[in-house]
């Protein structure tokens, strides 16, 4: 990783580079204002002095000098060659005057006036304007002083200057033409700012002072005061210097302070707020494990943050520490309720599964029907159940319901629910009577305003007529004698539990042989795939009809393939039930040409309605009429309770009935398995004897004996077989 | 199997509406239990009873013998033609006062 920069190094960068750039401009602006302002305050101090010193000399005196001077350089022919090539000669002419005591004396006073100045020299000089020239008629100054006489331009050393400094002065020649104008064009004026150039003091700023002008005589004298550039330059230098000095100084003293406070103020309490999250950080495993509370950042203490922003953070680092501490302490309990959860769900799992019948077939020795539930649990545990059971032998009870809710009270209620339903049906009634019953007592004992649909059919296994009755539950879905399975619109009442005092309606819906009843719960039609889409019943529908079942297994097996490939990897909330019943009908044989028909059931008086429903319905399918059925339903009582009150003595066994078709009439046949013995054998009871003689007894039989055109009894195989024919 | 009773001082007259078969019978031998005590006149309206078999005859029986031991009279009347048959058959028709229209 690149090396980071500290916000310490960061912040004094910063400040070394913006005091370096204002130091810059400042300097640059600076500079220039002290380079307008010195060079101001020296042509007014050469104005002063020359003013000065002239006023210390006569005027007379310097007129005389002037026009002196004047007088011999007109005097010779081409001074300004004779001054290039023979310098001796041409300097010879004006020897007279500057050996005069005049020169001498105004010499002495002017340069005793400069020297307290700081004036380098003070120049007595003649310019001619119309030849850009001028001379020195005395040069008042303590080095090299320059003769009376010596020439110089004034064209040469602006330029000069200018070429001296390397630079393209864009102004020098309107600078120049300025001079130009004012000894040239209006010559015998002040004038001042100039720079021109001499042999000794090499750039020299100059100002004049016009002393003595006659300009019918070409005169134009002059003071002129020369002040070195170099000297100018020089305080420039120091000046900037100077200030590049104390900004330097200034700066550093900043830095020093800045860097201390950042360092006090931001740099140590971040670093000290990064190492202890640091160690918050490395102490996490150790937490996890002891559970200890920490006071890491309970350390950071208020005064050592005195950036708001730092402090802010370190308020935010405590919070969370408290909060990571009260996290702790809750976890255990966390992990506790969390492992508490998962045992519920796993119980209510079991109860929901235990409880419901799961071995197929579930009732091997029964031809006349064959059946398959199963319940498929969502990942919550819900409340669906299935039953089925028979609540006598010609009777079998089938249940679907669904509890609202989910979980352990879920689980609950079904379980009450159920063996509500199972008890109050072995007791006897219609769906409609039991639903009514369980509903009261769902109501009575329900705190948690818990709920189920219910669906209970009982089916009369002998003649595939099914009365049931539904307590807010999903249409069950009937096959009838048209082949394809529909939903069979029942009508509906509140589900149990809801409310107390619920009417439920009963109906009925015949299974022909063949017919079949699928009953399911919502988790089926309710099944949704990733796009939230229900299942549905028209797939539902359309699955049971499309399948190739051959068995209630298999109708069950093709709804749930169906249902799998609907939903794809949608997870599914609600447990998955459903009940495949096939009804075969009973055992219809072909016995020589004649129909049969055979109830198996227990011989119990309780039976006895079943039993004559059974012989009933064949009956009125041979086209009985109903005083020969009435006379029929009296012998079937009398022999089946006959059976059921005496061949198994104490016990309970099953009783064989078989009808058919048999000489003009109907034959109907009563097989047991107890003990032997045969009706026939017994006396008849004198029916001429008066009331108080009469024996309570016997009169059954003999009442069958009487109605019946035939009766027979054989014992074959530890069997009773005993047969009653009755013409119609 | 419904049974209406109309209790009018020493007379008892009872209706029979349904089937007195093996498994309703004991309730009609159990209310007449309850309620012959003292009647010197009991009346069977038997115009809507559809069945009966010997559960029913037996019970019938048993309170023509109550009545002869306390000295009433016992009569059944408005008997179909297929309760008078099974009457006929077991020869009740010759212990029982039948009154028929």
């Amino acid at each position: 990783m690149k090396k980071k920069t500290s916000i310490k190094q960061a912040i004094v960068s910063l400040i070394v580079v913006v005091s370096l750039l204002l130091s810059l401009v400042f300097l640059a602006v600076a500079t220039v204002f002290f380079v307008s302002e010195l060079t101001e305050t020296y042509s007014d101090m050469e104005m002063a002095v020359t003013g000065a010193c002239a006023e210390a000399v006569s005027p007379k005196e310097l007129k005389q000098l002037a026009e002196a001077c004047n007088e011999i350089y007109c005097s010779i022919e081409d001074p300004e060659t004779e001054f290039e090539t023979d310098r001796e000669t041409y300097l010879s002419h004006f020897k007279e005057i500057q050996e005069s005591d005049l020169y001498k004396k105004v010499w002495q006073t002017l340069n005793a006036e400069r020297r307290p100045t700081g004036v380098t020299a003070l120049d007595y000089v003649l310019i001619f304007p119309d030849q850009d020239v001028g001379i020195y008629i005395m040069d008042a100054s303590d080095v090299n002083v320059l003769p009376c006489g010596e020439l110089f331009t004034v064209q040469q050393p602006v330029y000069y200057t200018c070429q001296n400094l390397g630079i393209d002065l864009p102004g020098a020649d309107s600078f120049y033409r300025k001079s130009l104008a004012i000894y040239g064009e209006e010559p015998g004026r002040d004038f001042d700012g100039f720079i021109s150039y001499s042999t000794t003091y090499h750039e020299v700023w100059t100002d004049g002072r016009a002393l003595y002008v006659e300009p019918a005589k070409g005169i134009y004298a002059y003071m002129m005061a020369d002040i070195p550039v170099n000297e100018v330059q020089i305080r420039v230098v120091i000046y900037i210097v100077e200030v590049a000095l104390v900004s330097a100084l200034l700066t550093i003293i900043v830095c020093l302070f800045v860097s201390r406070s950042t360092q006090a103020d931001i740099a140590d309490p971040i670093r000290e707020i990064s190492s202890k999250a640091d160690y918050f950080v490395e102490s996490y495993e150790l937490r996890a494990d002891t559970r200890d509370e920490t006071h890491i950042f309970e350390e950071l203490k208020a005064e050592m943050l005195k950036v708001r922003e730092l402090y802010e953070l370190s308020r935010s680092l405590q919070s969370m520490e408290l909060e990571m501490n009260s996290y702790l302490r809750d976890l255990d309990t966390m992990i506790n309720d969390r492992a508490r959860i998962s045992t519920e769900l796993d119980i209510a799992t079991r109860i929901q599964t235990s409880m419901l019948p799961s071995v197929f077939p579930a009732f091997p020795d029964r031809q006349e029907f064959d059946l398959f539930a199963s319940m498929k649990p969502a990942k919550e545990v819900g409340g669906d159940f299935y039953d089925f059971f028979l609540v006598d032998s010609d009777h079998l009870a089938l249940v679907m319901a669904d509890v609202s809710g989910k979980g352990i009270p879920a689980a609950l209620f079904m379980t009450v629910s159920r063996s509500m339903i199972r008890n109050r049906t072995e007791r006897g009634g219609s769906p409609g009577e039991i639903l009514v019953d369980v509903n009261d007592s769902l109501c009575e004992q329900n705190m948690g305003d818990m709920f189920v649909t219910v669906w209970l059919g009982i089916l009369t296994i002998s003649t595939g007529e099914i009365v049931a009755s539904s307590a807010g539950h999903e249409y069950p879905a009937i096959y009838g004698n048209d082949g394809r399975y529909a939903l069979l619109k029942d009508k509906h009442g509140l589900a149990c539990g809801a409310m107390k005092g619920v009417r439920y309606r009963d109906y009925t819906v015949s299974l022909p042989p063949g017919g079949r009843l699928f009953l399911y719960t919502d988790g089926v039609p309710e099944a949704t795939d990733l796009q939230e889409t229900l299942f549905g019943t028209d797939r539902m529908l359309e699955a049971l009809n499309n399948g190739t079942a051959e068995n209630p297994a298999d109708t069950i097996e093709g709804v749930h393939e169906a249902v799998d490939r609907f939903v794809g990897q949608a997870e599914q909330f609600d447990d998955t039930t459903m009940l495949s019943l096939w009804y075969r009908g009973v055992t219809d044989q072909e016995d020589g040409g004649k129909r049969m028909k055979e109830l198996r059931i227990e011989a119990k008086v309780d039976n006895l309605a079943a039993v004559q429903d059974f012989v009933g319905a064949f009956l009125e399918e041979k086209g009985c009429g109903m005083k020969t059925q009435l006379t029929i339903d009296v012998a079937v009582e009398e022999i089946f309770v006959n059976i059921a009150s005496y061949a198994y003595g104490d016990s309970v066994g099953d009783a064989l009935i078989r009808v058919e078709e048999a000489e003009g009439g109907a034959a109907i046949t009563f097989i047991d398995s107890g003990v032997p013995y045969d009706p026939l054998a017994k006396e008849d009871p004198d029916i001429t004897l008066s009331a108080a003689e009469r024996q309570i007894g016997g009169l059954g039989i003999f009442m069958v004996k009487k109605s019946m055109d035939d009766m027979r009894y054989e014992r074959r195989d530890n069997h009773n077989i005993l047969t009653i024919v009755k013409k119609f | 199997m419904q049974i209406e009773k109309n209790k009018d001082g020493s007379n008892l007259e009872v209706k029979l509406i349904g089937r007195l078969d093996t498994t309703t019978s004991p309730e009609l031998e159990k209310e007449l239990g309850e309620n012959l005590a003292g009647i010197t006149r009991l009346v069977f309206d038997v115009s809507e009873l559809a069945y009966i078999s010997s559960a029913g005859l037996r019970v019938l029986l048993s309170a023509q013998k109550t009545m002869n031991s306390q000295s009433g009279s016992m009569v059944i009347r408005h008997a179909s033609d297929e309760i008078m048959e099974i009457f006929e058959v077991t020869g009740f028709t010759d212990i029982l006062t039948i009154e028929n229209d």
